[in-house]
């Protein structure tokens, strides 16, 4: 009879006390790991909340474009004492264009003769690179791996960077702000004939010299 | 005897460790080693001239696929109507469904998220830029001028009466290349075919939205600012049906 008091489906309620104990040990685990899952979850829903949408004011003339074609490579291996463990790797192509243009909001002077009302003088900054970039319309994926692991976008994309940043150097050299200089120089001298000028002189301010600290 | 033994060999664990956390970079390469090799290569294709006047950029922040979800929608439901549909889906689906059943398709074709809530997302940022290209405004002021002077010939001088241009448009849409250094979202477990799949099907639906008249104002009246400072000549927006 004694021994009926102290124990529970044949098994001494001490040791119940532990099961229970492994029991509330185990659910408060869960119970945490979920919490956490949750702020985590929270704080990405943040991040998101933070991004939005905005308007800016600009005034570009933009008038030269060069087109690049860019064949990127990336692989990454990984490997476990030795023995291959994973491999992410792509080789695609993709267009990126290099643009160049007039940065109208650093002014522009216009004069006219004072005898002669039909002929104009303007003067307007100089051209510099607007932008370099990317076609996504126009990838091509040649091959594409991915063993024990997923490829990660953000790694690639340091590669399109790169190139991008290669193209804009390349489009210097080979006279994209000289041709940008040209083709502004038409665009606003048939703009101004359009609209009644007989005589238009244009000219560009030197560009702003580089600061270096 | 068992005393000399225990010293040597506490000896030689102490060597083993300090030798092991000496050579410890080592040692981890030698369990786990990572080599990243890339690299790119450009080919000039070619040049354009173009003569575009930029006056508006609008920067616009996707979150795909979760901002195409629609609220109470249920993709397998959306795929029994379009199912049971005779018309297809463009037809069937009103154009917030259609987007969200899109989504949820392509979503679950790159293993992102196919419900809100659900992890597996990018955050791509677009921009659209509007303004007037000078190509095809510089044939229309033209012809105005050519009218007014076919009406009144003195008129054309330099500093006759104001011209008539139609409203500002859009001119061209990009996606920001995104990067470790600038992108503080999770991973983006995409190939160049998949973040090509998810640009464009974000880029299809801003062209395919009606601009915000705002923001068409804005760009208009930035476009006149610039085209007066530009010529020494007034300007005015004419909706292209008005005269």
């Amino acid at each position: 009879m004694g021994d009926l008091l102290y124990t529970v489906y044949g098994m001494k309620i001490s040791r119940w006390f532990w099961v229970i104990l492994g029991l509330v040990l185990l659910a408060s685990a869960g119970l945490l790991t979920a919490s956490l899952h949750r702020i985590e979850a929270r704080v990405d829903q943040r991040r998101l909340e933070a991004a939005q949408t905005t308007i800016q004011q600009v005034r570009t003339l933009v008038t030269t474009r060069y087109r690049y074609r860019d064949v990127v490579f990336f692989d990454r291996r990984t490997r476990v004492l030795g023995i291959p463990a994973g491999q992410q790797e792509i080789l695609f192509s993709v267009e990126i264009d290099v643009t160049a243009g007039l940065d109208l909001a650093q002014g522009v002077d216009l004069d006219i003769d004072p005898d002669d009302r039909r002929r104009i003088y303007v003067t307007l900054p100089s051209p510099h690179i607007v932008r370099v970039v990317t076609d996504e319309e126009s990838i091509r994926q040649y091959l594409v791996r991915e063993r024990f692991g997923r490829l990660n976008w953000l790694d690639v994309s340091t590669e399109v960077l790169a190139a991008k940043e290669r193209n804009r150097a390349d489009a210097i050299e080979r006279g994209i702000l000289s041709r940008a200089e040209s083709q502004a120089r038409a665009v606003i001298g048939s703009l101004l004939r359009t609209v009644g000028y007989e005589a238009v002189e244009i000219r560009f301010r030197p560009p702003p010299r580089e600061v270096r600290g | 005897m068992r005393r000399v033994l225990s010293i040597v060999l506490a000896v030689l664990v102490a060597l083993v460790a300090g030798a092991l956390f000496l050579a410890r970079e080592q040692v981890a390469e030698l369990i786990y080693r990572e080599t990243v090799s890339s690299g790119s290569e450009s080919l000039f294709i070619g040049a354009q001239d173009v003569a575009q006047l930029e006056t508006v950029a609008v920067v616009y922040k996707t979150v795909f696929p979760h901002d195409y979800f629609l609220e109470g929608a249920r993709f397998y439901a959306l795929l029994d109507r379009v199912r049971d549909g005779e018309a297809p889906a463009e037809e069937v689906l009103t154009p917030a469904e259609l987007d969200h059943f899109q989504a949820v398709n392509l979503a679950q074709s790159l293993g992102l998220a196919t419900t809100p809530g659900e992890p597996g997302y990018v955050v791509v940022t677009s921009t659209l830029r509007y303004g007037y290209d000078l190509a095809q405004l510089e044939p229309h002021i033209r012809s105005e001028i050519a009218r007014t002077a076919a009406d009144a010939p003195a008129a054309v001088t330099p500093d006759a009466e104001t011209i008539p241009i139609p409203p500002a448009e859009l001119l061209s849409q990009e996606t920001e290349d995104i990067t470790q250094d600038d992108y503080p979202y999770s991973p983006v477990y995409l190939d160049a075919e998949g973040w090509q799949t998810v640009t464009r099907f974000i880029s299809q639906r801003h062209q395919r939205a009606q601009p915000d008249e705002d923001i068409i104002d804005q760009a208009t009246t930035t476009g006149i600012e610039l085209l007066e400072a530009l010529t020494n000549r007034s300007f005015r927006v004419v909706e292209p049906t008005q005269r």
